[in-house]
C-alpha cells in the first residue's frame, strides 16, 4: 500500500492561516461587492433616497432597496422583520444595499447615499417600554401548584436587578457569498450556524424553491449564537443581488457595522421578592422578568423561556411565581448568545444567594448548600424531576479542592487590614444547564457516512464547526465506534446537499444530535460489513466473489465481532484489515454508504400547564472564584478560578476544557468590562474593540483550573457524554458574586451587572 | 526623486506606485497577494488578528505590527513576513504543533496573528515565561479559548537559540519619495530642508508619523487624506539620544524605544508605558505622534508635562522652542503654525533625575487594565521642605479639553503636615479646576472620584499615610 496523506487536524490549518473562511475565498473575475446602507435614526420612516453622489462613481453597479422585493419580511420564528426597512425600528437598520466593483468602494458608496427621514421618538430602555406598554409578547407564568404560607420568622428580600446585554464579538464578522448559476441555482457560502434556515430565508427573498438553493459552510471564525438567525439576513441580501445581477456577489460586514446592526445577548430586568427561612432556606420566589427583545421577535421567545427555566439554577424553590415578558424597544433585535437566556436567569438566583447570605450573616456557601437540589427536593419549577443529581457532591468536592473554609478565613483577615489597598472576595457558584432545544422539532439531526474501498471514511452531518470542536468530537466518536484511527475519517464540509432539513448547531447540542445520527448511519453499514466478515469466516476466498454465498451474521456471533486497530476480528483467528474488507464489500456490491436520522426521545413540554420534561439531561458544575479589588480605583483582578464540571464521560477532555475556560472568560467579560452604551439617539457608542472591552490575556485568573467530576450515569446521551458549549458560561457569574462578597453590597436593593470599575467605585464610596 | 515605494513581502520584492500605496497593508496582502492568513477583524489596531512581522531598515530583528493600520506608503524599505511564510520555519512549526496539541486554536481566526506576534517574542526570548507571553499577547484578542491554552502552548515551546528569521539583503533606496496619482499625493523627503519647504508651499499637507492614530481615523471615518507628508524618511542615526543635558526625542522615537530607554533608570515611566496600548502599537506609535495628536487622554502627555518637556518647532523661518504646556491651547488646538513641524522634544535630564529620586508617580485608569484608552491619567509629584509640604505638581488627563497642569504651593494650601487634611486640600483644589465630561469611558462623577482617589493613592504609595483613607 502506498503511503497515503491522511486528513489532518483542522486546527493545524488554523495555525498556518490556511483555513478558508468566507472572505478568504478567492474572488472570481467580475465578482460584485455589496455593502448595506444603514439608517441613522432609531425610529421613523425613510422618505427618500438621493443617489446623485453615488450613481456617477465608476465603481457603482447598482442600488437595491425595499422597492426591489415583493415579500419584504423574514424572521427565524415569525416573519416580522423587513429585509429592507421602510419603517425604521432601530439605529443602523438596513434600508438599502450598494453593489460595487471593489470592497472599499462598496463601503464608501454606502456612506454616500443620502437618506431623508421622518423621525419619531424611540424607546431605548426596558423601563421605558414597560411604561409605554411596548411588548413583543404576553406575560408567560410559571406558578407553583402549592401556595406559600406565611411564616412570621421568614425573611423577605425585595429588589431590582438590571442585567446588561453582550456583543458576541465572534472574530469573523457576518459574511456571505452567493453564486448564481444555470438552472436558476444559488450556491451560498455563508458564515452561519444554521444552513437550513439560510436556505429558507434566501428562498423567501428570491422566490427560488429550497431545492435550487445549496448552502455550504466550511468553518466559522466564531459564532456563539450570533450566527444562528443573524446570518440569514446577510445571506438573503447577497442572494437578492446575485439573482438580480446574475453574478457572484459577496457581502462581508465590517466590525463597526456588525456591532451596530446585529442582535446581541438580551439585557434583562428582574423585579423580585424572595422569602427565606432564618437559616436561609428558600421558601418562595416571585420574579417579574423582562427581557429586552429589541425591535423584532427573532428568537426572543425561547430565550425568555430558557431564562425562566434557569432561575432556579442549582437550587430548589418550593413556591414560586415566575412571570416573563419581552419588552419591545428601538434597538437591534436581540438574539441567541451562548446560554440563550439561561445566564440571565441563573445570575438572578446566584446574586440572591449572596444577598441572602449577607442579610442573614451566613456564609453564602452555606446558603447555597442547603438550597441545592438534593434528596427529595429534585423537582424544578417546570415540573421536571432531575435524574442522577450530583450537585451536592460537586459543591462539597470543590469546597475541599479549593480549601474554601481556610481561604474564607484568610480573606476575612486580609479584609480587616486598614493598611491594605486591596479588598478580597470569594464566591462559589454552580451551573445546571438543561440540554435540548426547547422547540421540540429542532431536536433532530441527520448524517451521511460513506466508506471507501481503500478503508477510509467520509462523514457529513449538519453540524457546523465554529471552534467548539464538534467535527473533531464526531470524528472521535466514529473512530471509537469503527476502531479506525481518526486520520482515516474525513469530515466533509457542511452542505445542505448532503444533509438537508438540519437544525442549527446551537443549544450545545451539536455533538449530541449529529454524532448520534452518524452512529445510526454507521450501524446500518456495520451490520452489512459484519455479514460479510461472517461470510468470509465461513467461506474460502474464491467463493466470496459469488454474491449468492453471502450469509447473514447470526446474533450470537455479532457480539463477538470487533472493529479495532483498523481491522475486523473476533471470529476464530480471522483478522481482516478494514481496507480489505471494504474493498471486498465493494467488489461484492455491498453498500458502503448510508444515512442516519436521529431524534431526541422523551422530551416534552405542555405549554398550557407550563410543565413537562423539556430537557434530556442537565450538564452541571461549580466554580470557586476569588477576586481582589483596588480600593482606590475600583479595578479588579480575578485571582483564582477553580472549576469542577460534570460532563458525564467527556468525549475529549482537551476540547471540553477549552470550552469551559473560554465560556468562563466570556462570561467574566459580560459581568465586568463589556458594556453596551447607547447615545440618546439610539446609536451604539461602544461598537468596536476600542470602546467595547472583551477580556484580554492579562485578565484571565492568575490561577485557573478545570477538573472533571467522574460520572458514568448519563446513558441518555451519545457515549455517556454531556454537552459543554453553554453550561460553563453560567459559572462566570461567580466573578460578579465574588465582587459582591468583597464589596458587601448585598443589602442594597438595586444592583446592576456588569461590575465595571465605575460601578464598583460607586459601591465603594 | 522616486515615485514608487519598495517593500519585501515574504522575501519577494514589491514595487508599488500610484494610488495603490494609499492602501492598508492588510488589504494589499489579502486582496492583491491572496495572502488571506492575515485576518482583519477590527481595522483599528485593537485585536491583533492582522498582525504580521516587519523589519525596519535599521534593526536586525522583525517586530509584530498591526497590518490593518499600516498604510503602504509608510512601509518604504521595510520587509514583511506573514503567517504563510512563517509557517515554513521549523521552529515555528514546533510552536504550531504545540498550539494544536494544547487546543490553543478553536475557531482559528485569532491564531495566525498570535503566531506572528509570538514569533516576535521568540526572537528575544528562547523560553518565555507566562509573564512575557502575556505582555507579548496583550494586543491579541481571542474570544474562544479563554487564553489559558494559548499560554500553555507558548510556555511549552522552548528553543535553544533565539528565533532567527531570514531577511533579504538589499540596498536602501535613499531618495526622497514623491508619489502622485490624480488627487493622491505622497511626499517623504530625505531632509528637513525639503520637508519645511514642502510644508511652506503646501500648508494643507497632512503630516503622518507611523499612523497608529491616523490609520484608525482613515479606516473608520472613511475620510481620505490625499496630500501627505511623512517625516519617516529623514535620516536619523538614533531615535532618541542624550544631548546637552536633554533627552532628545526625534520623530522616529517610538513608545517602545522610550519604554526600553526608561526600563532601568526610570521604572515609573516604563511601568506606565507597559499598559500603553499593545506591543504591536508600541512598535510603531511615536512619542511625537502622541504629543501632536494632542488628545486629552494621550498617555505620555502628563508625564512629559511634569518633566518640563520642551517642543522644538521648525519651519522655513527657522526653529523655535516652546514649553509643552504652551503647545496646547484648547481641545486639539496647538501653538503650531500651518507651516511648522515638530522637529523634536527635549526632556531635561535634570528634571527626570529629580523626579525619579523624589516623590513621583504616574497613574492610568481604564475600563480594562491593558490595551484600553484611559478614563483618567495622573502624574503627580511632591516637593518637601523640612519634612513638610512645600509644593504639589499634578498633570491630569481625561478631565478637560487638554491635559491639565497644576502646581500648588503654600499659597494655595494651608496645611503643612501629612495627613487627611493636606490630601483633602490638594484634592479640593484640583477638583475645583477640572471639568470632566461624561462619555462611554466614564461619567464626570466617576472621573472626579478617580482623581480624588488617585491623589489619596499617591500619598499612600509614597508612604505618607499608612491607612487607606
Ligand atoms: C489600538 C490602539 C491603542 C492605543 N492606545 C493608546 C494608549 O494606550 N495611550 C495613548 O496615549 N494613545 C494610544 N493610542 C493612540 C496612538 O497610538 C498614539 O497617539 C501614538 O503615539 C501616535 O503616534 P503615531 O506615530 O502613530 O502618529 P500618527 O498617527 O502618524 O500621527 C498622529 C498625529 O500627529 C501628527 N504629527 C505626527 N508627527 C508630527 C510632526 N512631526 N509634527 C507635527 N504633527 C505631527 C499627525 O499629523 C497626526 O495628527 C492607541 C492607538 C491604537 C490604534
Ligand atoms: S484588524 Fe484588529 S488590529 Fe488589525
Ligand atoms: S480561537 Fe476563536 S478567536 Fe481565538
Amino acid at each position: 500500500m502506498k503511503k497515503k496523506i491522511f486528513a489532518d487536524e483542522f486546527s493545524s490549518s488554523h495555525t498556518q492561516g490556511k483555513t478558508i473562511y468566507v472572505d478568504d475565498i478567492a474572488p472570481v473575475v467580475g465578482e460584485v461587492h455589496l455593502y448595506p446602507v444603514l439608517s441613522t435614526i432609531a425610529k421613523g420612516k425613510v422618505a427618500d433616497f438621493d443617489l446623485t453622489q453615488v450613481e456617477t462613481d465608476p465603481n457603482f453597479i447598482n442600488f437595491f432597496s425595499a422597492k426591489d422585493i415583493k415579500d419584504n419580511a423574514w424572521g427565524p420564528m415569525i416573519a416580522d422583520q423587513p429585509f429592507f426597512a421602510n419603517k425604521i425600528q432601530y439605529y443602523g437598520e438596513i434600508i438599502g444595499l450598494i453593489a460595487a466593483k471593489t470592497p472599499a468602494s462598496s463601503r464608501q458608496l454606502a456612506k454616500k447615499v443620502k437618506v431623508e427621514y421622518q423621525e419619531a421618538k424611540p424607546i431605548l430602555s426596558i423601563q421605558e417600554a414597560i411604561k409605554k406598554k411596548s411588548f413583543l409578547c404576553d406575560t408567560i407564568s410559571f406558578i407553583s401548584p402549592k401556595k406559600y404560607k406565611n411564616n412570621i420568622d421568614d425573611v423577605g428580600i425585595v429588589g431590582e436587578f438590571h442585567i446588561g446585554g453582550q456583543e458576541h464579538f465572534y472574530l469573523e464578522t457576518q459574511a456571505a457569498r452567493v453564486t448564481y448559476s444555470e438552472g436558476n441555482h444559488l450556491k451560498i457560502e455563508s458564515s452561519t450556524q444554521h444552513p437550513t434556515e439560510v436556505q429558507h430565508i434566501c428562498s423567501k427573498m428570491t422566490n427560488i424553491p429550497y431545492s435550487q438553493i445549496t448552502v455550504e459552510v466550511n468553518k466559522l471564525g466564531g459564532g456563539f449564537g450570533g450566527k444562528e438567525s443573524q446570518a440569514s439576513h446577510i445571506a438573503a441580501l447577497c442572494a437578492l443581488a446575485s439573482v438580480k445581477l446574475q453574478k457572484t456577489c459577496r457581502l462581508i460586514l465590517d466590525r463597526d457595522e456588525d456591532f451596530q446592526i446585529t442582535g446581541k445577548r438580551h439585557p434583562f430586568y428582574h423585579k423580585y421578592k424572595i422569602i427565606v427561612s432564618p437559616a436561609g432556606q428558600i421558601r418562595h420566589l416571585k420574579v417579574d422578568m423582562y427581557s429586552d427583545g429589541g425591535a423584532y421577535l427573532d428568537l426572543s421567545l425561547p430565550i425568555l423561556q430558557r431564562g425562566m427555566f434557569h432561575v432556579d439554577n442549582c437550587y430548589y424553590i418550593p413556591h414560586y411565581e415566575i412571570n416573563g415578558r419581552i419588552a419591545k424597544t428601538n434597538k437591534v433585535s436581540n438574539t441567541a448568545f451562548r446560554g440563550f437566556g439561561g445566564p440571565q436567569g441563573a445570575a438572578l438566583i446566584e446574586m440572591l444567594m449572596e444577598r441572602i447570605g449577607q442579610h442573614l450573616e451566613l456564609d453564602p456557601y452555606q446558603v447555597r448548600q442547603i438550597n441545592l437540589y438534593q434528596k427529595n427536593k429534585l423537582t424544578t419549577p417546570y415540573g421536571q424531576k432531575i435524574k442522577h443529581n450530583f450537585l451536592p457532591e460537586i459543591f462539597s468536592d470543590l469546597a475541599k479542592k479549593s480549601a474554601y473554609q481556610s481561604q474564607r478565613k484568610k480573606i476575612k483577615k486580609l479584609n480587616s487590614d486598614p493598611t491594605s489597598e486591596w479588598l478580597y472576595g470569594m464566591s462559589m457558584t454552580g451551573t445546571k444547564f438543561g440540554i435540548s432545544f426547547t422547540a421540540k422539532f429542532l431536536n433532530q439531526g441527520n448524517a451521511l457516512i460513506n466508506i471507501l474501498p481503500d478503508g477510509t471514511m467520509q462523514a457529513s452531518t449538519g453540524a457546523i464547526e465554529m471552534g467548539q470542536g464538534v467535527s473533531h468530537k464526531i470524528r472521535k466518536i466514529l473512530s471509537d465506534y469503527w476502531g479506525l484511527t481518526p486520520e482515516r475519517i474525513f469530515m466533509l464540509k457542511t452542505n445542505t446537499e448532503k444533509n438537508a432539513n438540519t437544525s442549527a448547531t446551537a443549544a450545545s447540542s451539536g455533538t449530541d444530535i449529529n454524532a448520534s445520527a452518524a452512529l445510526i448511519a454507521s450501524e446500518k453499514i456495520k451490520n452489512r460489513l459484519m455479514d460479510l466478515y461472517y461470510s468470509v469466516s465461513l467461506l474460502r476466498k474464491k467463493e466470496l466473489m459469488d454474491e449468492s454465498k453471502l450469509k447473514k451474521c447470526p446474533k450470537d456471533k455479532v457480539k463477538k465481532i470487533k472493529f479495532a486497530n483498523n481491522t475486523v476480528q473476533g471470529l476464530g483467528k480471522l483478522v481482516i484489515s478494514f481496507q480489505e474488507l471494504t474493498s471486498m464489500a465493494y467488489m461484492n456490491r455491498v453498500s458502503l454508504c448510508d444515512y442516519g436520522h436521529y431524534k431526541t426521545e422523551k422530551i416534552w413540554f405542555d405549554d398550557k400547564t407550563k410543565r413537562g420534561n423539556p430537557f434530556l439531561y442537565y450538564s452541571t458544575g461549580a466554580v470557586n472564584t476569588v477576586v481582589k479589588i483596588n480600593k482606590f480605583t475600583g479595578e479588579i483582578k480575578v485571582q483564582e478560578a477553580k472549576i469542577l464540571m460534570d460532563l458525564g464521560r467527556p468525549v475529549d477532555e482537551k476540547i471540553d476544557r477549552g470550552q469551559i475556560m473560554g465560556a468562563y472568560i466570556q462570561a467574566q467579560g459580560w459581568v465586568t468590562t463589556e458594556e453596551l452604551i447607547h447615545r440618546p439617539d439610539g446609536f451604539l457608542a461602544t461598537h468596536s474593540p476600542t470602546t467595547y472591552k472583551i477580556p484580554n490575556i492579562q485578565d484571565i485568573p492568575r490561577k485557573f483550573s478545570v477538573d472533571f467530576f467522574p460520572n458514568e450515569t448519563n446513558t441518555a446521551n451519545v457515549a455517556k457524554s454531556k454537552a459543554v458549549g453553554e453550561p460553563p458560561f453560567l459559572l462566570g457569574t461567580s466573578v460578579y458574586t465574588a465582587i459582591m462578597d468583597a464589596l458587601h453590597c448585598g443589602k442594597k436593593n438595586e444592583l446592576s451587572l456588569p461590575f465595571t470599575g465605575e460601578n464598583i467605585l460607586d459601591h465603594l464610596s | 526623486m522616486q515615485n514608487s515605494i519598495t517593500l519585501w513581502i515574504n522575501q519577494e520584492k514589491h514595487q508599488i506606485s500610484g494610488r495603490d500605496i494609499f492602501k492598508p497593508l492588510s488589504s494589499y496582502l489579502r486582496e492583491d497577494c491572496q495572502l488571506t492568513g492575515t485576518k482583519v477583524v477590527c481595522g483599528e489596531g485593537d485585536c491583533g488578528a492582522c498582525s504580521v512581522l516587519m523589519k525596519d531598515e535599521c534593526s536586525e530583528q522583525y517586530m509584530a505590527i498591526n497590518s490593518c493600520i499600516a498604510y503602504l506608503y509608510g512601509l518604504h524599505n521595510k520587509q514583511i513576513v506573514t503567517v504563510e511564510h512563517l509557517s515554513l520555519n521549523p521552529d515555528i512549526q514546533k510552536l504550531q504543533k504545540n498550539f494544536v496539541n494544547c487546543g490553543a486554536s478553536q475557531c482559528g481566526y485569532c491564531t495566525p496573528g498570535i503566531i506572528c506576534t509570538l514569533a516576535d517574542l521568540y526572537q528575544k526570548k528562547t523560553s518565555p515565561k507566562s509573564k512575557h507571553i502575556k505582555n507579548a499577547l496583550t494586543g491579541n484578542l481571542c474570544r474562544c479559548t479563554g487564553y489559558e491554552s494559548i499560554l500553555e502552548a507558548a510556555t511549552k515551546t522552548k528553543f535553544k537559540q533565539p528565533l532567527r528569521l531570514e531577511t533579504v539583503s538589499h540596498d536602501l533606496e535613499k531618495e526622497s519619495l514623491d508619489v502622485v496619482d490624480n488627487q493622491y499625493h505622497f511626499h517623504a523627503p530625505q531632509s528637513w530642508r525639503e520637508a519645511i519647504e514642502l510644508k511652506k508651499n503646501h500648508p494643507e499637507l497632512k503630516i503622518v508619523a507611523n499612523l497608529t492614530d491616523l490609520g484608525v481615523v482613515l479606516n473608520k471615518l472613511k475620510v481620505s487624506h490625499y496630500h501627505i507628508l511623512s517625516l519617516q524618511n529623514i535620516e536619523t542615526t538614533q531615535h532618541l539620544f542624550e544631548h546637552e543635558g536633554n533627552l532628545v526625542i526625534t520623530p522616529a522615537a517610538t513608545i517602545h524605544d522610550v519604554e526600553e530607554y526608561c526600563e532601568n533608570i526610570y521604572p515609573e515611566v516604563s511601568e506606565l508605558l507597559r499598559i500603553f496600548a499593545s506591543p504591536q502599537i508600541k512598535n510603531r506609535a511615536t512619542i511625537i505622534g502622541n504629543v501632536a495628536n494632542g488628545s486629552p487622554i494621550g498617555d505620555t502627555i502628563p508625564f512629559l508635562l511634569m518633566a518640563k518637556t520642551q517642543v522644538k518647532l521648525i519651519s522655513s523661518q527657522g526653529e523655535r522652542i516652546i514649553a509643552l504646556e504652551d503647545f496646547y491651547i484648547d481641545y486639539k488646538k496647538f501653538n503650531l503654525r500651518p507651516d511648522e513641524l515638530i522637529k523634536c522634544l527635549l526632556i531635561p535630564l535634570e528634571t527626570l533625575n529629580e523626579l525619579s529620586k523624589g516623590h513621583f508617580r504616574l497613574y492610568k485608569v481604564s475600563k480594562r487594565k491593558d490595551l484600553d484608552i484611559s478614563a483618567v491619567t495622573l502624574a503627580m509629584s511632591l516637593a518637601l521642605k523640612n519634612n513638610q509640604f512645600q509644593q504639589a505638581h499634578l498633570c491630569v488627563g481625561g478631565v478637560g479639553p487638554v491635559v491639565m497642569n497644576f502646581i500648588f504651593d503654600s499659597n494655595d494650601i494651608s496645611e503643612k503636615n501629612f495627613g487627611k487634611q493636606l490630601i483633602k486640600e490638594i484634592s479640593d483644589k484640583t477638583l475645583e479646576k477640572i471639568a470632566p465630561m461624561s462619555d462611554h469611558r466614564g461619567s464626570a462623577k466617576y472621573r472626579n472620584k478617580l482623581v480624588e482617589n488617585l491623589i489619596k493613592k499617591f500619598f499612600y504609595d509614597e508612604k505618607f499615610v499608612q491607612e487607606v483613607l
